[in-house]
């Protein structure tokens, strides 16, 4: 009782006041608005609520200036206060309070359709207010925040299949990722307070998939790349677990794809968990997981990232030197683990790597000529020396068969591998390459001098 | 005197036969085999060369499966037509058709070498004389031994490179690691000899050479003239006709 006395002498003190201050400025709220911020411009005029929390009840008159509400007076939404009725209400908190206050916001924006709608009707947790400020009201501009009034919470799209999906924001994930520059309608096209259509997908997958397609507004190259990949080639074959951008990715968390390389192992794992695992037991495997060895390749750098080619095809198998040669014919890399770059030349130009060399320009080669996969495994590349090089050549009989029935367990020994002939190791063919390679030349030039010879002979005696 | 002259002029014909059909058939054979052989095969040299014109020639001949089949075709003609030619040599010997004479025999003999020098100096005008040539002159031995080695190299090791399975049998445990890549390199130098050796000798001195642009015709009407005779080889032409050599001095 004593607070209210308190409250309309001070009123009736403050109007005195503010009358005089009228013809000094004049406050956009009108003549209403001046007297309210005749107390309310006190800087140290608060509220407490029943549990311990404050509110200034401190309004800046340049905030109210610029609002979109600037000529709206104070009891237009304070509905109930005046001069002469300053209803005193009792709130829990300070949230409370501003859940309250932000449904006087209905008395004039009632939604027919939209975003603002659906949200009203689900989402008791986001008021007005929340985006759009009090009483410097502003009209929301698409930013992340603006965005994040809503999708911090656990919103959810419901699909025709009867689930539902999470559409809460990780804030912390986005504003690690590569995109925390972009705007949320930058991907979400079409998506904003105003513009924010209601779409009906079948299921979640179906979902990620369709939304997957805004990548390549930006990605355009890498999308163009992936329409040849095995990937969407299974998918437009109607198998919807084939991965599209955001499964290797990440949807708000995006990554770069230049990170350690076991990454990007472990994102193909998630589906080829088999041959992730034959790849970990392999000799450049074994050196990425245990050694953090960034020089051996992954996945992608024989398959490709984006246009992985069906590895099944012709083409895919008669590039699988060149594939290899990448890094074991860089003098460079392979110096570092004593390995002979001379492995690509020596197949090349050996019977199997001449006849791939043509099946490459073939367009419907059938036949299957042993390429370097073929001895030493695909995924589970092993050593060539020490312990394994037993179970090495077992295997390689078992290729060999394949296309040479009846091979012998020698079979593989009959040829010098891929070493360069040299003295010592195969002395007979060095000496008879030698020989050649100096008799050729030797004739050429003994022929040609003749000819020579023969023709200025010619010549003198004409 | 002057009666013999007359009598041996008219006993000197224009021209003679040189090599009978038999030879020119096996000629014939052998010089396509040769050409179809080495346009299939000279494609696997370099084949690997990246934007090389191998992989391009290779796909003139039908591509590597049918460049293959000719070849092997070819290669099996080939021997069987060295394999007749051998097998005839031994008839004509064995039926006394064929003996063997120091001034028409295929044989290398010292005086080849002899000849070569000779050559060599009138070549570069330090001698008068030329070198005097019997049936075969040591270019033509040469360019006869030069296919007759090469149909041992080359035939041995592609019948090996065509039937890989069949020969291992036959090749001894010690040899198995390099006798490939040996029998591999024997195949395609010597065949690359034998090419660099037909287009620099033999395209010369039967197509290029200006008395037999654009080719000797020998090789269809196995005839050749007395007077190339005469001039190329003089042994020859005194061994056939004495009369004629003795009038000439």
């Amino acid at each position: 009782m004593l607070n209210r006395i308190v409250l309309h002498i001070t009123l009736i003190l403050s109007s005195f006041f503010v009358a005089q201050s009228i013809s000094i400025a004049s406050y956009p709220p009108g003549e209403e608005g001046a007297l309210c911020l005749g107390c309310h411009n006190n800087k140290e005029m608060s509220l407490t609520f029943k549990n311990g929390e404050t509110l200034s009840l401190f309004v800046d008159d340049r905030s109210l200036m610029t609002s979109a509400h600037k000529s709206v007076s104070c009891s237009g939404c304070h509905k109930g206060f005046s001069l002469g009725d300053h209803a005193k209400r009792q709130f829990k908190n300070r949230r409370s309070l501003t859940v309250w206050a932000s449904d006087a916001c209905r008395q004039c924006h009632t939604f027919k359709k939209g975003i603002h709608l659906r949200m009203l009707g689900a989402l008791r947790e986001v008021v007005c207010v929340d985006c759009h400020g009090s009483h410097a009201i502003q009209p929301v501009k698409d930013s992340g925040d603006a965005c994040f009034g809503c999708h911090k919470y656990g919103l959810a799209i419901p699909f025709k299949d009867g689930s539902r999906h999470s559409l809460e924001i990780d804030e912390d994930a986005l504003k690690a990722s590569v995109h925390n520059k972009l705007r949320c309608a930058d991907c979400h096209f079409g998506f904003s307070s105003k513009e924010h259509p209601d779409r009906d997908f079948k299921d979640k997958r179906n979902f990620t998939i369709i939304t997957s397609e805004t990548c390549r507004r930006c990605h355009f190259d890498k999308y163009t790349k992936t329409l040849e990949s095995m990937h969407f080639n299974v998918l437009l074959k109607g198998n919807l677990k084939a991965p599209v951008c955001v499964d290797c990715h990440g949807a708000h968390g995006i990554k770069t794809g230049r990170t350690e390389k076991i990454e990007s192992a472990r994102r193909c794992k998630s589906c080829h968990e088999d041959i992730y695992q034959t790849y970990a037991m392999s000799v450049h495997g074994k050196s990425l997981i245990s050694m953090h060895n960034q020089d051996v390749p992954v996945c992608s750098d024989c398959h490709r990232a984006h246009d992985i080619s069906d590895p099944r095809m012709a083409d895919f198998r008669n590039n699988i030197p060149q594939m290899c040669s990448n890094c074991h014919a860089n003098e460079e890399l392979m110096k570092k683990y004593g390995l002979s770059t001379a492995v690509l030349q020596s197949y090349l130009e050996d019977f199997h790597g001449v006849t791939v060399s043509y099946y490459k320009k073939q367009k419907n080669a059938i036949r299957h000529i042993a390429v370097c996969t073929d001895c030493h495994g695909i995924h589970d590349i092993t050593r060539t020396k020490g312990p394994d090089a037993s179970i090495v050549k077992g295997n390689l009989v078992r290729r060999c068969r394949k296309c040479h029935p009846g091979a012998s367990d020698n079979f593989p020994d009959t040829w010098i591998s891929h070493y360069e002939p040299n003295f010592k190791r195969a002395p007979l063919v060095y000496t008879i390459n030698l020989i050649y390679s100096i008799f050729i030349p030797f004739m050429i030039v003994g022929l040609v001098l003749q000819i020579i010879l023969h023709i200025w002979r010619y010549a003198v005696n004409r | 005197m002057s009666q013999s002259s007359t009598t041996t002029a008219r006993e000197i014909p224009k021209e003679i036969e040189r090599f009978n059909v038999t030879f020119r058939i096996q000629h014939i054979i052998m010089f396509t085999t040769f050409l179809l052989l080495s346009f299939t095969g000279w494609g696997l040299k370099y084949a690997y060369a990246p934007g090389g014109v191998s992989s391009w020639w290779i796909r003139v001949w039908g591509g590597p499966e049918t460049a293959g089949i000719i070849h092997r075709v070819a290669g099996v003609t080939m021997l069987l037509d060295f394999v007749w030619h051998v097998i005839y040599l031994f008839y004509l010997f064995g039926t006394k058709r064929m003996t063997i004479n120091l001034k028409t025999t295929v044989i290398p003999l010292p005086k080849d070498v002899f000849d070569v020098i000779k050559n060599y100096l009138y070549f570069f005008g330090l001698s008068k004389e030329k070198a005097r040539f019997a049936k075969y002159s040591y270019a033509q031995k040469f360019d006869y031994w030069a296919v007759f080695w090469g149909m041992f190299i080359i035939g041995f090791s592609g019948f090996s490179l065509a039937f890989p399975m069949l020969v291992s049998h036959i090749i001894p445990q010690f040899a198995t690691s390099w006798i490939w890549q040996l029998l591999s390199i024997m195949h395609s130098d010597e065949a690359l000899l034998a090419i660099v050796f037909i287009l620099f000798w033999h395209f010369y001195n039967e197509h290029l050479k200006p008395e037999n642009f654009p080719m000797s015709w020998l090789w269809i009407t196995g005839k050749i003239s007395t007077d190339t005779l005469k001039h190329h080889h003089p042994i020859e032409y005194e061994m056939l006709f004495p009369d004629a050599n003795k009038n000439k001095d």
